[in-house]
């Protein structure tokens, strides 16, 4: 079967309507985290089984509490009252021998204007499940709700096998448990004919009892010691039904058990998750702060940028007129100096210094004619009248000189600016680039910061939606929520123990019981009807225990042989890595990698655990559907997180190869180049995929939530 | 007082009111203005006024003040305290631009008080004003974007 | 194919075997009976065990005198 085309209305976070057309072989949707993956899967899920699947829960039906789980949100709050919204998915699939159109619808009306996000404000409307399809008269037919239902599981995709054809990544360890070989003995189980088997020898059981019973009857009237035959008879009677409610408590048990086991793991997953949680939210905190730091150095400074610009980057390319100032003042000290040097005192040549005329005038005597002369005479008067004059020239020279000394105390301190200044300017354009290369190394930072911290918002968004209201912080809860889960299983794994242990030790007394009658003699020799029927019964149910157990270990031979052949063509891509094969332990059922010396390998990476499972799965899958006669289109969300790029594309050219159809949801194949995560088309191409999608989220750009942007699906290749 | 550096600083620059009110008030004080900035580039007054200084030092370009003129818009001693490089290259650059067609002793003598060199910074401030208008009107947005007045210093 | 007859044929394989005296057509036959109930019992909600088990029995001593 293949699902060839596919309609989604409105379906989560589609909004409006999405078509895509699918081919035969791998069609691979490639998506980032949040884009719509996951959705992607549960339309196809809800359309076929009307279910959807919540994490610790499992798959549970639509009903009045949670459809709104269904609608997109945008949908949901662009609605007025009383507008009607309807959503749907449907699929075109076809088989051997029909094409089928299936739909799930949920129609749904708006009632008031209060909270969009509650189901008490909305009226359904009307729902259901439609399979049509035209039967051999040409006639179309159209299947509703439950007869449907069981025509989809009966005819076209049955319920059984959906869980290891379509499956998230995430519910891989649910479906193996390598370690657990119950798990696969269940999966075995599901593909064979191993449970029909089991049932006819059940049957044959209950009825070679009945004939036994009757037999007993007739034996009674012929028998020799009647006492001896009651008694006996009595024991076997009891004895049987002994070990039919033994046997119903060992089946309660062991499916308490299983339960049990269930919780241990999803406790077992909550627990890991948790610490990935409280590790991630750690890392958000570190982050924002981080960029709380970036943020505040940005504006401190852009703050600083206008006081840089004013104070220092303005001198930029002043050199010259710096230069011309400093010159001129230079030539002012040049002039100062000359003039203060030719003449100390700066009296005129021809007036002696007023010390000189005043000495002259004491003495009496001129000291260049030798003269004496007296204090009233006229040599005096001429030596007072130059002294007068030389005194006031000098006063007057002084303050001259008194102004211009002041005048070069400023030269002198404009030129002593020079050096520091001229310093100062020579650093600039280092200075300022500088300056902006800070600016653009924080703004770099600023921008990587806000796309990690976006990352891990979206890991830690994930992981709530995973968990819903179970994700808490409480470590201790869950903790001692698994010790006691532990617990139980111990205690229950005793229990089972001395049951099966009592089981053994009736059935032997059974035994022993009916050969013990059976030796009562008859005083008839003739042999009864039940017993010829008996010898049959006794033959056939041989032959049904020993195909059974034939059937067992030719199942999982084929399965071995198969999941190695897939295991071999993946690994070419790392045959120095991963080098190995799968072996199944036959009596315990775990599934182990050993190396090609038989070596156990004792700890298994991630990888190597997923890429183990994976084969297995497939190489189950492949030979049900070989077996049943039967393929049915393999769809899976997110298998290979753990697995590297090589080996990634490897496992999805098998997949291509191997399955008539395939629908692979993954958010690997991304590259980070040109800082975002783009698709590497090129890649893709060279290994012939064909059919590529990509899935991404539309509508706003930032601060994105479920009633602002929604998916879209676009073919790529 | 034997310094121009510490005569100046009771001085105040003149500026054209025009400019004052085109430039110098638009662009500086953090004020949110409508549809533009929430917060203008420069925070005082002599901010804006420095730098038109320079451009009409750098450019050569000395315009004598004319019209309308604000005596008072700020005193030199805040220059001084924000950014005394700038004013010691003001003045020396001044000083360059002292009239070399007079000799020596008058030049000097001009440096008796620190008149002649605030004229000097005025006019060639007033020149800086022109050039900053003119790049205005050619694009509004010149101070918006912030650091292409910024890449313009090293245009000459 | 269906199911009933697939099962069917692999089961007969093993019908060569046999070591005790027995007809195998008679055998075949049984094998049928049983096979067809089985199968009806896992798809059909109203077929109970029981009615299972009589009409096995009631057609039994038929098939085998």
């Amino acid at each position: 079967m293949i699902i060839s085309k596919a309609r989604i209305k409105n379906f989560q976070s589609y909004y409006e309507i999405t078509d895509f057309n699918l081919e035969k072989g791998l069609n691979l949707f490639l998506g980032p985290i949040g884009a719509g993956k996951s959705k992607l899967f549960n339309a196809f899920y809800w359309c076929f089984y009307d279910e959807m699947y919540k994490t610790d829960y499992g798959w549970l039906p639509v009903d009045s509490r949670n459809f709104l789980s269904i609608f997109n949100k945008k949908a949901l709050l662009e609605a007025d009252v009383n507008d009607i919204i309807e959503s749907c998915v449907e699929l075109t699939v076809i088989t051997e021998d029909k094409t089928y159109s299936i739909k799930n619808q949920i129609t749904i009306k708006r009632i008031n204007s209060e909270d969009y996000t509650s189901e008490k404000n909305w009226k359904i409307l009307n729902n259901g499940l439609i399979v049509s399809f035209d039967n051999e008269d040409g006639n179309r037919i159209n299947l509703e709700n439950l007869e449907a239902k069981n025509y989809i599981d009966k005819k076209i995709l049955p319920k059984q096998i959906s869980k290891y054809i379509w499956f998230q990544g995430e519910t891989l360890n649910e479906l193996i448990d390598i370690k657990n070989g119950t798990t696969f003995k269940n999966a075995i189980n599901y593909i064979s004919y191993i449970e029909y088997y089991e049932n006819n020898i059940k049957l044959i059981n209950d009825v070679i009892r009945r004939i036994e019973k009757e037999l007993r009857k007739k034996q009674r009237k012929n028998t020799l010691n009647e006492n001896e035959f009651n008694r006996l008879s009595h024991e076997i009677e009891r004895l049987e039904r002994e070990i039919e409610s033994n046997q119903y408590q060992i089946d309660n048990k062991k499916i308490e058990l299983t339960k049990i086991k269930k919780t241990i793991s999803d406790i077992d997953k909550r627990l890991n998750d948790i610490n990935e949680y409280i590790d991630l939210k750690h890392k958000k905190e570190k982050l924002e702060s981080e960029l709380k730091h970036v943020f505040e150095k940005i504006e401190e400074l852009d703050k600083n940028k206008s006081n840089e610009f004013s104070k220092k980057w303005i001198l930029y390319g002043t050199n010259k007129l710096l230069e011309k100032g400093y010159k001129k003042l230079n030539k002012f000290q040049k002039w100062y100096e000359e003039n203060q040097n030719n003449n100390p005192t700066g009296l005129p040549y021809d007036i002696p210094s007023p010390a000189y005329l005043k000495e002259m005038l004491d003495k009496k005597e001129c000291f260049v004619c030798g003269n004496k002369f007296n204090e009233g005479s006229e040599h005096y008067r001429i030596i007072k009248e130059r002294l007068d004059y030389a005194t006031g020239k000098l006063e007057e020279i002084k303050n001259k000189n008194k102004e211009l000394l002041s005048l070069n105390n400023k030269v002198t301190a404009l030129l002593s600016t020079k050096n520091i200044l001229l310093n100062t300017i020579n650093n600039i354009e280092e200075y300022i680039k500088t300056f902006f290369q800070k600016y653009k190394e924080l703004n770099e930072r600023k921008k990587r910061l806000i796309e990690e911290l976006k990352n891990i918002k979206d890991e830690i968004t994930a992981l709530q939606e995973k968990h819903g209201n179970k994700m808490t912080d409480s470590f201790t809860n869950e903790k001692s929520k698994y010790n006691y889960n532990l617990d139980e299983k111990e205690r229950i794994n005793s229990i089972l123990k001395n049951l099966n242990n009592e089981q053994f030790r009736l059935e032997n007394e059974l035994m022993h019981k009916k050969k013990d009658l059976n030796n009562i003699p008859q005083n008839t020799s003739k042999e009864y009807q039940e017993e010829k029927i008996l010898k049959y019964l006794l033959a056939l149910k041989n032959i049904y225990e020993k195909t059974r157990d034939e059937e067992f270990k030719k199942l999982i031979d084929k399965v071995e042989k198969k999941a190695n052949d897939i295991l071999y063509k993946i690994t070419r891509a790392n045959p120095n890595v991963i080098t190995g094969k799968i072996v199944i332990d036959r009596d315990t059922f775990k599934i182990k990698l050993v190396d090609l010396d038989d070596n156990d390998n004792r700890d298994p990476n991630t990888g190597h655990t997923v890429l183990t499972k994976m084969c297995i799965i497939n190489a189950m899958v492949l030979i049900s559907n070989e077996y049943k006669n039967k393929s049915y289109s393999f769809i899976t969300d997110a298998p290979t997180s753990d697995l590297d790029d090589g080996t990634t594309k490897l496992y999805y050219k098998i997949i291509n190869d191997e399955f008539e159809q395939s629908i692979v949801l993954t958010k690997d194949l991304f590259v980070y180049k040109n800082n975002k995560n783009e698709i590497d088309i090129d890649s893709l191409k060279q290994f012939n995929f064909n059919n590529v999608f990509l899935i991404k989220k539309e509508g706003a750009n930032e601060n994105l939530t479920e009633s602002n942007s929604y998916s879209k699906i676009e073919k790529i290749i | 007082m034997n310094n121009i550096l510490d005569e100046i600083l009771a001085y105040s620059p003149k500026v054209e009111a025009k400019y004052k009110e085109s430039i110098i008030e638009k662009f500086s004080q953090k004020q949110v203005e409508k549809g533009g900035d929430s917060r203008k580039f420069f925070n005082m007054y002599w901010q804006p006024f420095a730098w038109a200084a320079m451009l009409g030092f750098k450019n050569d370009r000395r315009t004598p003040l004319s019209g309308k003129t604000d005596p008072d818009i700020f005193k030199y001693s805040v220059i001084n305290n924000q950014a005394p490089d700038i004013l010691r290259a003001l003045v020396v650059m001044a000083v360059g631009k002292l009239d070399d067609n007079e000799n020596i002793e008058f030049q000097l003598k001009r440096l008796k008080k620190p008149d002649e060199i605030v004229n000097i910074i005025n006019e060639y401030a007033n020149g800086g004003f022109e050039i900053i208008s003119r790049k205005l009107n050619e694009d509004p947005d010149y101070f918006y974007e912030h650091n292409k007045f910024i890449t313009d210093l090293f245009e000459n | 194919m269906e199911i009933e007859e697939r099962i069917i044929l692999e089961i007969e394989k093993s019908f060569e075997e046999i070591q005790e005296e027995i007809d195998k057509e008679l055998l075949k036959k049984v094998n049928k009976l049983f096979i067809y109930k089985s199968v009806k019992l896992t798809e059909d909600k109203e077929f109970s065990n029981r009615d299972a088990i009589n009409q096995i029995e009631n057609k039994l001593y038929d098939i085998i005198k």
